[in-house]
């Protein structure tokens, strides 16, 4: 019986593995993405990512990261980038941190209600890691969009911003009351 | 003076009454049998005395306890003073080792130390525990445990002792040995005992006095001497000793023998007799065939079975005798494909167990383990084979399964709370919903009165006649000697001495029915109470 | 017998608290370590190399399971070792893995251990005098276990006799086997229930002044042994709360001195090292005669 029940988990540790994929990638490969030049006629969008709001509540960050926290809250400087063809935030996102080979880690759309995929954490920051009402937030051109990241599909001229927030949002600037976190 | 005086005891239980107007007292040193059929209400009189334990209904009327209304009695005079004993010996056993289990009751009384071991050493020698003190319970046979049990009850030092079947789990061995040590207690203790049994061959020659109930009532009270005048129009008659059984069917009613020893004196005045032999049924083909099997259950463990050879052929009632341990149960596994063997091999018509298309149906030694259902009737409605039937026909079949072994009025209780007996025969029928082709049977007849065991005895000659094929494993003999038609007895790794049943148990002088012993000499091939009665008949039609 | 065993309860049971929770509240990879090899080296001393060694099979594949199935779902961490789907497979996560796994196998060692040493007289012996009812209780409840695994196995080989499992289908097996499984369970379940009736039937609970046939007297030495375990903890407790091993984004560096390391696992080998002990001497004098 005790056997059995380890062999069940066992198989569904490599159903969930084979179902959800094998794919395989060396460092190397993963962070190797190749990032459009900018040219006069392409259509572009820029990209930020800060955690200003931690600086001023490191009290309530967790013990050991400190070191992690970039001291001007600059994670990524505002850059351009080329929009391709149905890009979504996430999208952009995704190939900004691998670029600039910066840990990003979400939760896949299947995962949670919401149908969209989830930014669990950026730099080493992850949601909670400030307070129990810290997590990863974004604006598109100085507002917070009700959907979530990967169902933002972009347009030329986007200013896509993410940001750490501590308290729900309230900590950043242009927070109306009916925004939500990122992906929510 | 009476320990013990119950008045106009009555008990309801929802709609049923279970006790009836009971009456009577008990004298101090007393050894006191109650016995009845199954169902007459035994048990709940004797869990009425233990307030503890008493089952929630309606009850009236009052009993005393040395003079004193039990109801008034402080809980540390009912839980010390009465001892009581369950059925079950796993039911009343708290702890994890032997010694821990006999000082529990002194712990709970607050006695100290030093003379709690006083009292554990001594009771423990009394029993001959002291060698397996520090066992686990666990690793216990049944009989160990119900030792046990009694020995952590008298440790107690109660005034009385109540016991509800307590051998009924026991093989007959382990239940001889069990009653032979409260015999002890009551000769040399003077220990009052007040016993629930059925399995009065050894039990009446022992007691002072023998009440008789049925249908909530108590019907006789009176002396082993005198209880079978009463009961010559009953079938109960037939539970009583063989010497009895024989003295009263032949006529007689004066002074009765009750032991082994006056059924020989009595029955010596008879010219011997031979009585005539069964011709030979004509045999079927062979069925199972079992060769140079060997068996045991780890690498590192000695052989259980050895070289061990048989065959039993389509049809037949197949005993196994034996004593315990010598794997009686590990052969029936074998034979349904539970265990394998090592060596050797089960051939049931010229194919391998597993191939084999037919129905094995294993009964196990503890029944219990079958049921999963809350009341009998969903217990067998649930069966397999039954859910494979189509809607309307279920109710039916499972109807027709409970009168067949005269359980329809147990339909709606839970199945652990049935008797001993009562739950062998639901197991039974929960077996024989699955159709089997052969079935195989460990110990069917534990804790059984005498007419359930009639009952299965019929149970198992019809299956005969539909071609079934029965393989039994007890110890009961007597049930042995009446039900088989052939007997064989495992010992020492092996199958010896497999026989024709009366000739098996003629042959034996120690390992033999309670009628073959008073017989011996006499009547050969008289191997039941009936068969003496019919030899004296014979023998007087001759003359 | 268990040497180990004979301490009094109360020292046994503080014992295992102070390896648990050293254990979790460091969550170090070293000490987890010690707490899982002192946790096996003592089940060995309990049941002997041969059915001990099943045991320590079947909790290395739980082990296995635990340490690889963590680092696919959590990616934080600043060494990535490759990409798994787009995710991370990270040094750390790795690594905390392992821990965790550790942690609960050594939970699990030292669980079952004091099953069979912390037997129901000593659940008594402690609680009768905080309260009967609370005695009862948990002294079913510490039955309900080994007792469940004897009906289990009993069931299974009953319902194998009349065929239950001779179906073609594996989900229908499956779905038979956890049927029976969910009836063992309440019909243990009820089992264990009727016990406080007959436990009352025997006399338990009608006094306070429950006494003790094999004496537990907490003796000096006891009782230093328990205050030098609870200063201990205090001490690790105090020093963990502020230097529990962090594992993101980096391992955090440990500070702990080796010295630290010896104290701690002589904590967690003692059972092991007492019993030892215990038999060494008897051998010896074995020899002597």
């Amino acid at each position: 019986m005790k056997k059995d029940l380890l062999v069940v988990a066992f198989v569904l540790f490599i159903v969930g593995w084979l179902v959800t994929g094998t794919k395989i990638q060396s460092v190397e490969e993963y962070y190797l993405t190749h990032i459009d030049e900018i040219t006069e006629d392409s259509e572009t969008v820029t990209l930020e990512i800060r955690s200003d709001t931690v600086l001023d509540s490191m009290d309530k960050l967790k013990p050991g990261l400190e070191k992690y926290v970039e001291p001007d809250g600059e994670i990524l400087k505002k850059t351009e980038y080329v929009l391709r063809s149905g890009d979504t935030a996430f999208d952009l996102l995704d190939r900004a941190t691998r670029h600039h080979r910066i840990p990003m880690e979400y939760q896949g759309a299947d995962y949670n209600i919401y149908n969209s995929i989830y930014i669990q954490g950026i730099n080493y920051l992850y949601e909670f890691n400030c307070g129990p009402l810290s997590g990863w937030m974004y604006k598109v051109n100085g507002e917070f969009p009700s959907r979530g990241v990967s169902q933002y599909e972009l347009r030329d001229g986007d200013e896509v911003e993410f940001h750490y927030t501590c308290d729900l949002g309230r900590d950043l600037d242009g927070y109306i009351r009916q925004s939500k976190k990122v992906g929510n | 003076m009476a320990i013990l005086t119950i008045e106009n005891l009555n008990f309801r239980y929802e709609d049923q009454h279970v006790l009836q107007d009971v009456s009577f007292w008990i004298k101090r040193g007393e050894f006191v049998t109650l016995f009845g059929p199954t169902g007459s209400g035994k048990s709940t009189l004797l869990k009425m005395l233990k307030r503890e334990m008493r089952p929630s209904g309606k009850l009236s009327g009052t009993v005393y306890f040395n003079g004193e209304k039990i109801d008034d009695l402080p809980t540390s005079t009912t839980a010390t003073s009465i001892g009581y004993m369950m059925q079950n010996p796993d039911e009343q056993m708290v702890m994890e080792k032997v010694w821990q289990e006999l000082a529990f009751g002194l712990e709970n009384m607050g006695v100290s130390t030093e003379d709690m071991q006083t009292k554990v050493a001594e009771v423990a020698s009394f029993f001959g525990i002291q060698n397996w003190l520090h066992d686990s319970i666990s690793d216990l046979s049944g009989g160990q445990k119900q030792l046990v049990n009694l020995a952590a009850v008298l440790a107690m030092e109660p005034d009385i002792l109540l016991l509800d079947e307590p051998t009924s789990q026991l093989d007959p061995i382990a239940a001889s040995e069990f009653l032979t040590h409260l015999e002890k207690i009551n000769r040399e203790l003077g220990m009052t005992i007040l016993i629930v049994e059925h399995r009065l061959e050894e039990l009446l020659p022992m007691c002072d006095r023998v009440l008789f109930m049925e249908n909530g009532s108590l019907i006789y009270d009176t002396t082993p001497k005198a209880i079978g005048i009463f009961l010559l129009e009953h079938p109960m008659l037939d539970a009583l000793t063989t010497a009895m059984r024989v003295y009263y069917k032949l006529g007689f009613r004066d002074e009765t023998p009750i032991t082994v020893r006056d059924g020989i004196d009595f029955i010596r005045h008879y010219p011997p007799t031979v009585l005539p032999t069964e011709p030979m049924r004509k045999k079927h083909p062979p069925l199972i065939t079992v060769k140079e099997l060997y068996f045991r259950y780890n690498r590192r463990s000695d052989d259980l079975l050895a070289g061990l050879t048989f065959t039993v052929h389509r049809g037949e009632i197949f005993t196994i005798v034996g004593g315990n341990g010598v794997g009686k149960s590990s052969l029936l596994r074998l034979l349904a494909g539970l265990h394998k063997p090592y060596a050797g091999k089960v051939w049931i018509d010229d194919v391998a167990t597993s191939k084999w298309k037919g129905n094995i149906i294993l009964l196990p030694q503890n029944p219990q383990a079958l049921f999963m259902h809350s009341t009998l009737k969903e217990e067998l409605i649930h069966a397999v084979p039954v859910q494979k039937l189509p809607k309307e026909q279920r109710e039916s079949t499972v109807i027709s399964m409970m009168k067949q072994l005269h359980i329809e009025h147990l339909s709606k209780r839970n199945p652990f709370d049935l008797s001993g007996g009562e739950q062998q025969k639901a197991a039974l029928a929960k077996l024989l919903l699955h159709k089997p082709d052969i079935l195989l049977l460990d110990e069917p007849t534990k804790g059984m009165d005498f007419m359930s065991k009639q009952e299965v005895m019929q149970l198992i000659r019809t299956l005969q006649k539909q071609n079934i094929t029965t393989i039994i494993v007890t110890h009961d003999i007597e049930f042995a000697a009446e039900v088989s038609t052939r007997v064989g007895m495992l010992f020492d790794k092996s199958l010896i001495a497999i026989n024709h049943p009366k000739t098996f148990f003629t042959s034996n002088r120690f390992y033999t029915t309670a009628a073959s012993k008073i017989a011996r000499g006499l009547f050969p091939y008289a191997i039941t109470a009936e068969d003496i009665v019919s030899a004296v008949n014979l023998n007087n039609r001759r003359n | 017998m268990s040497a180990f065993s004979n301490f009094h309860p109360i020292l046994l049971l503080v014992y295992v608290t102070v390896v648990l929770v050293t254990m979790f509240s460091s969550f170090h990879p070293i000490i987890v370590a010690l707490a899982l090899i002192g946790g096996i080296l003592y089940f060995f001393m309990l049941h002997g190399m041969r059915t001990a060694s099943k045991d320590v099979v079947y909790y290395f594949f739980v082990f296995l399971l635990i340490a690889t199935t963590y680092p696919s779902y959590v990616h934080n961490g600043f060494t990535p070792l490759f990409f798994l789907n787009d995710h991370a497979v990270t040094l750390e996560a790795v690594t905390k893995g392992l821990v965790l796994a550790g942690a609960i196998v050594a939970t699990c060692f030292w669980t079952k251990s004091y099953f069979e040493i912390f037997t129901t007289n000593k659940v008594l012996a402690v609680l009768t005098r905080v309260s009967a009812n609370l005695g009862i209780l948990v002294s079913m409840l510490w039955r309900f276990i080994p007792l469940f695994k004897t009906k289990w196995h009993e069931k299974q080989m009953a319902q194998r006799g009349i065929g239950l499992y001779k179906v073609n289908s594996r989900v229908e097996k499956f779905r038979r086997a956890f049927a029976l499984w969910r009836q063992t369970l309440v019909q243990t379940a009820e089992f264990v229930f009727v016990k406080p009736d007959v436990m009352k039937a025997r006399g338990y609970g009608m006094t306070k002044a429950r006494t003790q046939y094999r004496v537990m007297r907490f003796t000096k030495r006891d009782g230093m042994l328990t205050i030098g375990l609870v200063l201990f903890l205090l001490y690790y407790i105090g020093y963990f709360s502020q230097h529990q091993t962090q594992y993101y984004p980096e391992i955090s560096e440990q500070t702990l001195g080796a010295g630290h390391y010896v104290i701690i696992g002589l904590l967690m080998f003692y059972p092991f090292i007492y019993e030892a002990k215990e038999s060494v001497k008897w051998r010896y004098l074995q020899s002597k005669i």
